[in-house]
């Protein structure tokens, strides 16, 4: 306790600052209110305790003491305390005393607030004002669908609109400030009553994705409804907000697929539906298996109505062409128009000619050659059922068999290094049955002079197939020789292979 | 030559299993634990340890994924939890990968024996047995008690090595005994599979795929396999699984052998349309200057070169048994010069960035042509041969455990399952 003295009447005045400038940010304003309310702390720092004149001593100890006399935590006389008190307010030392280094916390980027420019500042004290404002708006929505619920009523439109404003201004609101997201379906009142089952991972869970904002609400609310089971149209679009983000996603498709039944919706506006789907994820398999799973739900439906399983044909082929048009060797789109033929028995002229006219577009279309062999070697009509590509079968009319080899020649002729024709003719020559040396003077044309100086070789294909013919016909030297050119000179890259086809003939 | 770059798909490695997979992954969310298997298997391939808390985390985090009634679900978003566990759905992929990586996840004889603890093999087997449909393909996962999805050869190879790790050759009076899937429908759908060029589809009407070749040939090389490297052969005199199942064997060969391509590098980047490349034709050109460079391979017949299907082809060829090799060199320039990425990992293509799928495959790959930096592999579980001997040893462990509590086991799992 300072001792009564006449000196203290001339306590130190409080220093005027160097006129500061005015603050510019939350830290600075805070740090100018620790000076202005901590008596000569400043110009303590700024010289030292020693070198401050007595009666700045005085009333900076004077002030030091405030807190711990105003918490009795220095014992005092009645007296010395009150004596104490009125030095204060002579010195007019300022009573309450801010601390230093406030800590205003961080926003949601992890940048400290006190850094903040005091106009921002403010308007972020604005949007709290704002969210909260926007929070009770948001209650009485609730308490008032709940009283309207109790007596049997639901609220009209426009309040459910209002309340989705209500929703994404605050949503809006909480991620500026808090960073916190609130999804499309947590904004919608029309999902209030499910409660998502979010997904519990830990921190140091493997191959974690960096999903897309919605994405784990979508399969949060996805997990709910599955659980419950529940089908309806909101449950639809909530599959199609999945599949948009997880096309792969293995039981979303099979849960649509059950609404679809359930709902008992138009199959063919699913189809459409599927359209734009298919179109916006080409490689997507689970969309081609919807597709037969819808299919093969629909045509009993339409079985007794032939006109119906025309046009259904008709617009599927339709677009299947037009899919084909921006990937032309789609594996799931010609494997799913392999289905739909064998499903809708399209052993037509107009299947063939699809296929056909794929092959003039590109001769080495691979997959259109597969399919043109399918409808061909598969047609129930002129084939025996379960027999296998690899083997023969007598049932194939001649006619037939001679004009896919001719197709095959025609094609070869066109670009006779095509691996997907050579494959083409000797597949049909093993349907038919045929011996392999009856292909032996169409092959012969592309290679000539073999083993000679003025050896040629239009197709290393060809050598390959004249080895097969020739060591049919047991010219295994002949044979020999071609395989020698091809790993030598022809095919080099397939010398192993070559090379083990030779050790094939020596057995 | 260029070389394996070690450091950098060690640094790749270490990113995916570190930090988030980049958004575009979340279109294969549901297969988080393939990626999870391909991580961990590439960091075994690569020697690079995980710590013990590393090896508990990967268990604890694969177990957490399994199904109540068998099965792993492929991702957190497919499996639920607590009370509501069995809603979630466990698929054929994802219980092929979790069986693995926690062989992975395992280090020496006493964890290896331990890895399989936790596995529920019995209902595991019998949800497998319900996946296989009377045509013997089997189904992706179940719906409605229902296998579904495609009959492709991918689930029965899947379901061929779940079997193979998890039951074991057991005669019908061993314990502990599970009901075996029908193999010979299996075998005969595998048959029906072979197209009119010697490759393989999910049906003998669909395209070729030498992706579908690889599973098919996996299928029957994993009824014919042992079920570790010490038990006896199978009787020569007999016929296996390889020999019923490919009606048209020297027609699969041929099939492999057309996967391999002369790759013109520079050709790629000038060319406009994607798929219209490297197709041979002028032949006989592949002699000239530095021809047979670069061997790519293809998937299907006419396509583009992809460092994937240098997987699929030649290991198919080494379930097959190596009847003539590939062109190795060229592969392997194919590889560490053209899709071999700078900051580490495979591209799909030349220039494409890597991807966890096209790294993994590249590296087996690799270490299927016998890459010194490289552990050896086995080729038809895809992972290194230390894995599947750690495989061997979990089964036994399991099987083990597993014979003294037969009887409450059975017990309680009848009277719930009903
Ligand atoms: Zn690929």
């Amino acid at each position: 306790m300072a001792p009564k003295s006449k000196a203290s009447s001339k306590a130190a005045p409080i220093p005027e600052s160097k006129a500061e400038p005015p603050p510019e940010t939350v830290g600075e304003r805070s740090t100018q209110r620790f000076y202005k309310t901590n008596t000569l702390q400043k110009r303590c720092e700024e010289v030292g305790l020693a070198a401050l004149t007595p009666a700045e001593k005085k009333t900076y100890s004077h002030a030091q003491l405030i807190i711990p006399v105003s918490q009795d935590r220095v014992p005092l006389s009645i007296k010395a305390e009150r004596e104490y008190w009125k030095q204060v307010s002579k010195e007019n030392l300022p009573i309450r005393r801010l601390r230093r280094n406030y800590d205003w916390g961080q926003d949601r980027q992890g940048r400290q607030l006190d850094t903040y420019k005091l106009a921002d500042f403010g308007e972020r004290s604005l949007k709290q004002a704002r969210l909260a404002a926007l929070d009770i708006l948001h209650r009485r929505f609730l308490a008032k669908r709940d009283k309207a619920r109790k007596e049997g009523s639901e609220l009209p439109a426009e309040e459910v609109e209002e309340e989705k404003k209500t929703r994404a201004a605050m949503a809006v609101l909480r991620k500026e400030l808090y960073g916190k997201i609130t999804g499309p379906l947590a904004q919608d009142p029309a999902w209030d009553d499910v409660v998502p089952i979010p997904q519990a991972e830990p921190e140091d869970a493997l191959a974690r994705i960096a999903y897309p904002d919605d994405y784990a609400e979508a399969v949060s609310y996805l997990r709910a409804v599955m659980a419950t089971e529940e089908l309806s149209e909101r449950c639809l679009r909530l599959t199609q907000l999945v599949i948009n983000m997880n096309p792969a996603h293995y039981t979303v498709w099979l849960y649509r697929f059950k609404i679809v039944k359930a709902l008992e919706l138009p199959i063919l506006d699913e189809i459409e539906w599927l359209n734009r789907v298919a179109l916006q994820n080409l490689k997507n398999y689970q969309i081609w298996h919807h597709r037969q799973l819808l299919l093969d739900y629909y045509l009993p439906s339409i079985s007794s109505d032939t006109v119906a399983v025309k046009k259904l044909a008709k617009s599927e082929t339709e677009f299947i062409s037009r899919i084909l048009e921006e990937d032309t060797k789609n594996y799931h789109v010609w494997s799913y128009r392999q289905y739909l033929v064998g499903k809708l028995e399209l052993w037509t002229p107009a299947e063939l000619g699809a296929a056909q006219n794929m092959i003039e577009d590109d001769v080495r279309n691979n997959s259109a050659w597969s399919h043109r062999f399918f409808v061909v070697f598969s047609n129930p009509k002129e084939t025996t059922p379960g027999s296998l590509p690899t083997a023969t079968d007598p049932k194939v009319p001649v006619a037939t068999i001679d004009r896919e080899l001719a197709y095959a020649k025609e094609k070869i002729a066109l670009a006779p290094q095509n691996q997907s024709s050579w494959n083409y003719l000797r597949g049909v020559l093993v349907k038919s049955g045929r011996d392999f040396a009856t292909l032996a003077e169409f092959t012969e044309q592309f290679v000539s002079g073999l083993g000679e100086e003025s050896e040629d070789v239009k197709s290393s294909h060809a050598l390959d197939l004249l080895a097969e013919i020739y060591k049919a016909k047991g010219d295994k030297e002949k044979a020999k020789l071609c395989l020698e050119r091809l790993a030598a000179k022809w095919d080099p890259v397939r010398e192993g292979y070559w090379k083990y086809q030779i050790a094939e003939l020596e057995k | 030559m260029a070389a394996l770059n070690k450091e950098k798909h060690i640094k790749y490695w270490q990113r995916c299993y570190n930090t988030y997979l980049p958004t575009p992954y979340t279109s294969s969310d549901s297969t988080r634990l393939m990626w999870a298997c391909f991580i961990t298997s590439a960091y075994d391939l690569l020697s690079i340890p995980f710590s013990s808390t590393d090896r508990t985390k990967i268990r604890s985090w694969v177990l957490s994924l399994q199904h109540p009634d068998g099965g792993f679900c492929g991702s957190p978003t497919h499996s639920l939890p607590g009370q509501e566990s069995h809603k979630g759905t466990a698929n054929l992929a994802a219980t092929f990968f979790a069986l693995i990586t926690l062989a992975i996840a395992s280090d020496g004889e006493e964890e290896a024996k331990a890895a399989f603890a936790g596995v529920k093999r019995g209902k595991l087997l019998r949800w497998l047995k319900k996946l296989q449909r009377d045509d013997g393909s089997f189904g992706q996962n179940l719906w409605e008690g229902k296998p579904v999805g495609g009959r492709d050869t991918r689930h029965s190879y899947l379901a061929s090595c779940i079997r193979w790790m998890l039951r074991g050759h057991h005669k019908e009076d061993d314990e502990p005994w599970e009901d075996d899937v029908d193999v010979k429908a299996m075998i005969a759908h595998l048959r029906r599979g072979q197209t009119y060029d010697g490759g393989l589809a999910e049906f003998s009407e669909h395209e070729s795929h030498a992706g579908y070749a690889y599973c098919a040939v996996g299928a029957l090389l994993f009824l014919d396999r042992p079920s570790s490297a010490s038990s006896p052969r199978p009787e020569p005199s007999s016929l296996t699984a390889m020999d019923q199942g490919i009606p048209d064997k020297p027609g699969m060969l041929r099939f492999l052998a057309g996967r391999q391509l002369n790759y013109l590098a520079g050709e790629e980047d000038d060319e406009e349309e994607e798929e219209e490349n490297f197709i041979q034709d002028a032949v006989g050109s592949l002699t000239l200057e530095g021809g047979c460079r670069h061997v790519g391979f293809n998937g299907r017949w006419n396509k583009k070169a992809d460092t994937c299907y240098v997987w699929w082809a030649a290991a198919t060829l080494a379930m097959l048994g190596s009847p003539y090799p590939v062109s190795v060199e060229g592969s392997r320039r194919y590889l560490l010069e053209i899709t071999q990425h700078p900051i580490g990992g495979f591209g799909k293509f030349a220039g494409t960035p890597p991807d966890i799928y096209h790294s993994y495959l590249g590296l087996a790959v690799l270490a299927v042509f016998g890459d010194a930096d490289l552990k050896d592999f086995d080729v038809g579980l895809c992972c290194s041969k230390e894995t599947t001997g750690k495989i061997e040893k979990a089964r036994e462990g399991l099987l083990k455990a597993t014979e003294g509590e037969d009887q409450i086991a059975w017990a309680s799992d009848g009277f719930w399952a009903s």
